[in-house]
């Protein structure tokens, strides 16, 4: 998968499930102020990229993940990482 | 039916009158049945008609009578479950007093201690309620 594509797709289920504005998700913005984010939303999160992108996600890996452009590369890292495997 | 109206409290922490399911009709790892017969003497009877929160208290139910079935089946100590989230809930009519419904619920994913899980209610064949549920379990 593209990273356009990866960036694509992340960005349209970020606008469905979380209502937020397409113009507001910026790659340097920060993915939970611009989300207002609580901890049962990033539940919501997870289950949205594993169901999306078929990989298994750890808690953890949120906490290197600050902006838009942090999300999209590690998205594309597991992505990568899976096809590799 | 694995079991009946008489022992469902053997399976679920709640008790008369917050008893919202009478039988256990199937349960699997992920997935559980029940059905609910609606008196007349029901907290959550509103105008003769079992109100939404009844519904929700019967989804929840249905997934506490699921995770007590699947824990006496391992023999272990049953966890303490919250509601913690109510998303996308549907409801389509309130069921009348004297009616059945059957309620089916499926754990689509599980997050450290949330479980998320999938619920409808079913009048007669129509589903009549549904909605994601967000569980948070404590041993």
């Amino acid at each position: 998968m593209e990273k356009l594509e990866i960036v694509g797709k992340i960005n349209q289920f970020l606008v469905e499930e979380f209502e937020v504005e397409p113009g507001k998700i910026v790659p340097e913005s920060n993915l939970r102020e611009t989300l207002e984010l609580d901890s049962l939303d990033y539940i919501d999160l997870v289950v949205v990229i594993e169901s999306n992108f078929g990989f298994k996600v750890k808690p953890e890996d949120f906490l290197s993940i600050a902006t838009f452009q942090d999300f999209y590369d590690y998205v594309e890292r597991q992505v990568g990482e899976k096809v590799s495997v | 039916m694995l079991i009946p109206k008489c022992d469902i409290t053997l399976y679920i922490p709640q008790r008369p009158p917050m008893v919202m399911v009478d039988e256990l009709v199937r349960a699997e790892a992920d997935l559980a049945v029940t059905r609910f017969t609606i008196l007349r003497d029901n907290l959550f009877l509103v105008s003769n008609r079992l109100g939404e929160p009844g519904l929700v208290e019967n989804i929840a139910q249905t997934i506490a009578a699921m995770v007590g079935y699947n824990c006496f089946l391992k023999n272990i100590p049953v966890p303490i479950g919250y509601i913690a989230a109510v998303k996308d809930l549907k409801i389509a009519s309130l069921p009348a007093e004297g009616s059945v419904i059957e309620t089916t619920v499926m754990i689509t994913n599980q997050v450290m201690d949330v479980t998320v899980v999938k619920g409808k209610v079913e009048q007669a064949g129509n589903v009549i309620c549904s909605c994601e549920m967000k569980v948070v379990a404590k041993a």
